[in-house]
């Protein structure tokens, strides 16, 4: 391996860029590394320890070839709804005869580790790892402990620069690092000098980007074509619908009004990789899904704790590195956020100034079915950036059908004598037979009308879970403003008069619906031309002309 | 055992040099037992060179979470007076703790010349501030924000760069043998993942399982025989699954996701241990700090396994809107149907081919311990295409204690294939009799709570289940 210098006074996001350039992972050719762990272990200890050389082991630990795989001829992916994604990728690996670890880089940073597939490979897979640890300011500390490192000091008054020979003794996250120099102990970051660290290398395996690896036992050698699969978190979708009223409404009111449906699936990429020009689909339906399928969340990169306490007279009570931790957990909520997770901090700025990309109609999504779900494959390849959120239309139609009418909900034989406010309520005709006949994923419906101006106006948005062909599209928007109602039994307890005020320009359709189960299956007298006969629990519909009012009286 | 545990600990030795310690040799057989429940059974036998008489023997490189009460240290003709765990940890601050009342060197660099100035110090107190000793003068370090290092002799005694337990035990006679540690650990785990890629047409699915362990540990465990436990052990640290005031957490042996149907009755070729499995992973594991590492446990292929479309009714309700049916996979873990073995508690992920050929997950659900030969029914999703509105018909009380009601249940079906959906209601609990009066397609009572319909419907199709019961309550 290189002997490289990495100084710490560098960022660890400098030192991972480094990093690449100068070990293994940039070498095509497979890497083979003996036993180095071992061989350090033995002469480490000799001086105090009785090795045992007997380890039954030995032989089958040595010389296992370790093969890196650094990116992928071909990935698909396949987004969810819920912060989810599958990731498909076809990548050629030169595998050795026997046992062989494949390391696969370039995975997606919140790679859900254990859902990981390995396909198509000739031979066994004995096991497979994923480190959490990349390369940071704390790892090459970690990883250090026993190495010997350059220590150079700087006095920034005078200018003075010292070089030493130092051993890293004991560093931990959590608790600083201690050095032996010149045979005596000192520490880091406490004297107030300015101290920096040089290591010779990064460290046993440690990578700057996550590495899934696999250990196999290939039964030839050879170039194959793999195909591994893993679930990411920080990839997602969501559905919106854009209706746009057109023309007058046919038929009053009964009728309804012709429409264009505009839908589209927002994705988002939160994750740091790039997906340039892959086949993109998504799934839409409801996937059972387990809490701990999720990424791993990485170990903090920076060290914590560093030094003694270093107290003075003038400040009064010191300023102990640990008491900044303490300090954090006190802090109001949205405080506690800044601190606490920078980095979704830095992710949420970067939404804000994201790139927003809208395809155009044309390229349309496609639907198909897979297993009980749907899935809309996106045409084409589709680029998809780091921190991008994207918009890919799957439904551009120019002529459904939206009915629009007035909900009243009513219970038994009850006297309202105030009037109340009915809910609007607009239907999307969604039938097999003439209506638009397609599966519409969970989202939200958003109504638009033209005014007489010419100007468009918004009339509401509304929530749809998933619904299949030939469902209801039920799109309760509000309570209006202008269609009231009234109830009233005149002291009996088996009839009623709901009174219904219409204060608009235009006739509209109300619908009643007495919720009271007692009435269920019972008979109800009078109304009989406005029930709906096709409804279990009693319904009527009864239309209210303009600037009018309807009665509508049954009995038990 | 980490190579930063066994330098960490030759510096150690270095330091105690041939002082009253012995110093133990490397691990030279590490064993780990893995329980679900976040514990481990580490067995550590090592070659120690022992003295004849009483001495402390140091064992440095165990678990940073090691449960010290359960630790045992076994090796012909030694008994053990007492044991200890340290675990002050070498860090610059307990440094300069364990520093009060000793001499350190002060070096100070005089910002106008970079000139360096050594002296001794006695520290006097670490309390926020370190308090030193010049001579006759007493002062603050750095206090006058002048850069100053601190150079100590030697590392303390009682700091280790790692976990350490110390063991003061009397040796019949001197010389070198196998000495065995054993203790339970927490930060260690381990659950299954499964693949299943199912086909539905062919009415199977291939199973892969893998063991996923996860060391949450400070600890790298090195060339180690490992075994996983599958099954519930008693477990007094808040786990219990008997304990029914612990709630929270999943219970392996309680079926919580009621996606076992029927209990198995056969035994699984591994070797078992107490009521439990035993999976010996195969050679010899490394497992790091930090590190998830994945193991293969089952692989079958052709499992005979079928879709099957569920709605569960708690009562009598209106759902008001249609509601998706359950998807799951039926499937039993039974010799004929092609699985044959236990599956140890974890996630079931299930992938089914596209219509270009792709994998694409279709969801997941967790399985608790599951015996051989059990009929299994997981939940991996909610139908897009399948749904059921439950409607109350009607209800009426025909006497104070007898009721009746009418329930419809409209089954749509807008996928192309014809289906069955099966329909499960629950019945009235304790002190009420359920009697069914009459059903438009016909049902089972599967039990006293539980009744089921096999609803077949068309593509494209609906089918509405009428039925009516009458309820008497017994007061």
């Amino acid at each position: 391996m290189l002997a490289i210098f990495l100084t710490v006074l560098a960022t660890a996001w400098g030192a991972a860029q480094l990093a690449p350039n100068s070990t293994e992972a940039d070498t095509p050719a497979p890497v083979v590394k003996v036993a180095q762990v071992e061989s350090r272990d033995a002469t480490t200890t000799a001086p105090v320890v009785k090795a045992s050389q007997s380890t039954l082991h030995k032989g089958e630990q040595d010389a296992i070839t370790r093969v890196v795989s650094e990116s992928a001829d071909l990935t698909t992916v396949t987004i969810y709804p819920d912060n989810l994604a599958l990731i498909t990728e076809v990548r050629k690996v030169n595998v050795p005869e026997g046992r062989s670890t494949i390391a696969f880089e370039g995975v997606s940073d919140l790679i859900i580790p254990q859902s990981m597939i390995l396909r198509e490979f000739t031979g066994f897979t004995l096991e497979r790892n994923f480190d959490y640890d990349l390369l940071s300011k704390t790892t090459l500390f970690e990883n250090a402990v026993g190495d010997l490192v350059t220590l150079t000091r700087f006095d920034e008054a005078s200018g003075k620069v010292i070089d030493q020979q130092a051993e890293i003794i004991s560093a931990r996250r959590d608790t600083g690092v201690v050095m032996r120099v010149d045979g005596k102990i000192e520490t880091l970051s406490c004297s107030g000098l300015t101290e920096r660290v040089s290591f010779k290398s990064t460290g046993e395996g440690l990578s700057a980007k996550p590495i899934m690896s696999v250990q196999v036992n290939a039964e030839a050698a050879g170039e194959q074509e793999v195909v591994i699969s893993y679930l990411t978190s920080g990839l997602g979708w969501k559905a919106d619908y854009r209706i746009d009223l057109k023309g007058t409404m046919e038929g009053k009111p009964t009728g309804t009004r012709k429409a264009s449906l505009l839908a589209w699936l927002t994705l988002s990429n939160r994750t740091a990789k790039d997906y340039a020009d892959v086949p993109l689909a998504i799934i839409a339906g409801d996937l059972n899904r387990d809490r701990d399928t999720r990424a791993v969340s990485p170990p903090k990169p920076y060290l914590q704790g560093q030094c003694y306490p270093i107290g003075s007279t003038k400040r009064g009570v010191a300023e102990r590195i640990e008491d900044y931790s303490r300090k954090v957990i006190k802090t109001p909520a949205s405080t506690r956020e800044r601190f606490e997770a920078p980095m979704a901090a830095s992710y949420s700025m970067g939404m804000m100034a994201d790139e927003i990309v809208v395809t155009g109609a044309r390229k349309m999504a496609t639907e198909e079915n897979v297993g009980d779900y749907k899935l809309y494959r996106v045409p084409g390849l589709v680029s998809v950036k780091p921190y991008q959120t994207k918009q890919i239309a799957f439904l551009n139609e120019d002529s459904v059908e939206v009915g629009k009418y007035y909900v009243a909900h009513v219970y038994g034989f009850q006297d309202v004598p105030n009037p109340q406010h009915l809910t609007l309520t607009y239907d999307l005709n969604n039938d097999r037979e003439d209506g638009l006949a397609r599966s519409l994923p969970t989202g939200t419906f958003r109504i638009f009308d033209v005014r007489e101006s010419g100007h468009t106006v918004f009339l509401g948005e509304t929530q749809k879970d998933n619904l299949a062909v030939d469902e209801d599209v039920e799109l309760v928007m509000s309570r209006a403003m202008n269609v009231q109602m009234k109830s009233a039994t005149g002291g009996s307890k088996a009839s009623v008069t709901h009174s219904f005020f219409n204060a608009t320009k235009e006739d509209v359709r109300v619908k009643v619906i007495n919720n009271d189960v007692s009435l269920r299956g019972k008979k109800l007298r009078g109304a009989e031309e406005f029930r709906d006969s096709d409804e279990i629990i009693p319904t009527w519909w009864i239309d209210v002309p303009s600037e009018s009012v309807a009665e509508l009286s049954y009995r038990k | 055992m980490t190579k930063s545990t066994l330098r960490a600990f030759s510096c150690t030795a270095l330091i105690l040099g041939a002082g009253m310690y012995a110093a133990p040799a490397f691990a030279d057989e590490l064993s780990m037992t893995i329980y679900g429940d976040g514990r481990a059974l580490v067995e550590d036998a090592r070659d120690i060179s022992f003295k004849s008489g009483t001495q402390v023997i140091e064992l440095p490189g165990v678990s940073s979470q090691i449960q010290a009460e359960t630790a045992t240290f076994v090796s012909n003709g030694v008994s053990i007076n007492e044991q200890n765990f340290d675990f002050d940890l070498l860090s610059p601050e307990k440094l300069m703790e364990k520093a009060v009342g000793s001499y350190v060197e002060i070096v100070r660099t005089n910002p106008g010349t970079g000139r360096e100035t050594r002296e001794r110090a006695k520290v006097l107190s670490v309390n926020n501030g370190v308090v030193i000793q010049i001579g006759q003068k007493i002062e603050v370090l750095r206090d006058d924000d002048i850069p100053t290092r601190v150079i100590f002799d030697s590392v303390p005694v009682n700091l280790r760069a790692d976990p350490t337990l110390s063991v003061e035990v009397d040796s019949a006679r001197g010389g070198t043998r196998e000495a065995s540690l054993t203790y339970l650990t927490r930060g260690l785990n381990w659950r299954a993942d499964y693949v299943a890629v199912f086909s539905e047409d062919d009415n199977e699915m291939d199973l892969q399982g893998w063991a996923t362990l996860t060391n949450g540990t400070k600890t790298t465990f090195k060339d180690a025989n490992v075994s996983v436990i599958a099954g519930s052990v008693g477990n007094q640290n808040g786990r219990n699954n008997f304990n029914q005031y612990n709630r929270g957490g999943f219970k392996p042996n309680m079926n919580p996701r009621r996606n076992v149907r029927g209990a198995g009755t056969e035994a699984s070729p591994q070797e078992r241990v107490g009521d439990n499995y035993l999976y010996p992973l195969p050679g010899k594991i490394t497992v790091k700090s930090n590190q998830t590492k994945q193991v293969g446990i089952v692989d079958a292929q052709g499992v005979t396994a079928a879709k099957v479309y569920e709605y569960r009714a708690g009562g009598y309700q209106n759902t008001g809107n249609p509601v998706s049916a359950d998807v799951r996979i039926a499937f039993s873990n039974s010799r004929a149907g092609g699985l044959g073995t236990a599956l140890p508690q974890g996630i079931f992920r299930v992938y089914t081919k596209d219509i270009e050929g792709r994998s694409q997950f279709i969801g997941e659900d967790r399985i608790g311990h599951i015996p051989g030969g059990s009929d299994m029914s997981l939940k991996i999703g909610d139908a897009f295409d399948v749904k059921v509105q439950g409607t109350v018909a009607s209800r009426r009380d025909i006497s104070k204690k007898v009721s009746e009601t009418e329930m419809v249940y409209e089954v749509t079906n807008a996928t192309d294939k014809d289906t069955i959906v099966h329909i499960r209601q629950s019945l009235a609990g304790y002190y009420t009799e359920t009697e069914m009066m009459s059903e438009s397609i016909e049902g089972e009572r599967e039990n006293a709570y539980s009744y089921l319909w096999k609803v077949p419907v068309k593509a494209e199709g609906e089918t509405t289940l009428t039925f009516k019961v009458r309820e008497t309550r017994r007061w």
